[in-house]
């Protein structure tokens, strides 16, 4: 980060939109208010940054708390510059565009790993060997 | 015999003429690539210097330590310029429509799952990944119990979502599923059905942009 690129970043946005991005991102970076997500996390652009650089996303959860999974689905297909369509205000909206009916939204939950949320897998089959019960007759 | 081919008219010559017309070398393990001997290394040489340097020139570069000086300035323009990499979290690469990640069980707008248990993945999968038991259900449809991925076996190949004839197994788009023990990456029916629910938006918009190739 060169301090020319520091210099234009402070005089962007104010000190404490400045203090948010460095905490939370540890760089220097500013652009246009994108949108939105249901979970909070903001998401810029700038057509002047390097190449591969043009978006991002600012996120809600605090930097102990940050996680790469917390991006929902439509947005994340707009991060990882696979459609160049803006997803829509909500969900429910994306999924109309889509045809799909509004139940299958789903609420967007990060990779639990580490937590105890964490994914815990089970025989989902019914046993198939049904077991003796040894039962003796007593003795006369 | 050399006689006789000579005789021959040209076109047959021709047919005649093969590998056996040159004799391949024999000596080819002796052959040695001429030196070239015009080349020069681009850089001066210990010796080259020694020659064109006067010692004056020599002794002043010692003394002020010019080449140090030369490294920090290299070091502090490296410091000064941006970097060439992603900031990753925040900034990703892109990725195809057609990215293999994680696998998820899609259902229909309906609410019924989509596998019809034909086992064809669980026949195609190189790796042996798949494990599917099926019953008959209540109502006489033949379904699934049992839709195990051992995800530490996949090898994200595609080969599944190829087989699928009702586009019930995909590869989504995530690929943030890195776990902290290996059992969690064991898994079932249920948890492929979540992953199914949760990025059905995403798969579906990818499966759309690419209906034009399938």
């Amino acid at each position: 980060m060169s301090l020319g690129r520091f210099l234009k970043f402070t005089l962007k946005q104010s000190p404490r939109k400045d203090f948010e991005i460095f905490r939370k991102l540890d760089d220097a970076k500013w652009g246009r208010l994108v949108g939105t997500d249901e979970l909070g996390n903001r998401y810029y652009v700038n057509p002047e940054e390097r190449y591969g650089r043009e978006r991002w996303c600012l996120p809600a959860a605090s930097p102990s708390k940050m996680d790469a999974s917390q991006i929902p689905p439509r947005w994340h297909s707009w991060l990882h510059k696979t459609t160049d369509e803006v997803p829509k205000s909500s969900p429910e909206e994306d999924a109309k565009a889509l045809c799909r009916p509004k139940w299958m939204v789903y609420p967007h939950y990060q990779n639990f790993t580490g937590t105890k949320k964490a994914n815990v897998t089970y025989n989902t089959v019914r046993p198939k060997v049904q077991a003796w019960e040894p039962a003796a007759a007593p003795r006369v | 015999m050399l006689l006789g081919v000579q005789r021959l008219p040209s076109v047959l010559a021709l047919a005649i003429r093969g590998y056996a017309s040159q004799k391949p070398p024999t000596n080819y393990h002796e052959q040695k690539i001429a030196e070239n001997k015009n080349f020069k290394i681009p850089y001066q040489t210990w010796e080259e210097r020694d020659t064109t340097q006067s010692v004056w020139d020599f002794s002043a570069k010692t003394f002020f330590m010019t080449e140090i000086a030369r490294g920090f300035w290299t070091v502090l323009m490296q410091y000064l310029r941006e970097p060439y990499t992603l900031h990753y979290p925040f900034e990703k690469g892109p990725l195809s429509p057609r990215f293999r990640g994680e696998h998820a069980l899609r259902r229909y707008p309906s609410g019924e799952e989509r596998c019809i248990a034909c086992k064809l993945c669980e026949a195609i999968c190189p790796a042996q990944a798949i494990t599917i038991e099926a019953e008959p259900r209540d109502d006489g449809s033949r379904r699934t119990v049992r839709y195990d991925i051992d995800m530490t076996k996949c090898i994200y190949c595609g080969l599944c979502q190829e087989a699928c004839p009702v586009d019930a197994i995909v590869e989504g788009p995530n690929f943030e599923n890195s776990t902290e023990t290996r059992e969690e990456l064991l898994y079932n029916k249920e948890k492929l059905l979540a992953n199914g629910d949760r990025w059905e938006t995403e798969i579906a918009q990818n499966l759309r942009c690419e209906q034009m190739y399938r």
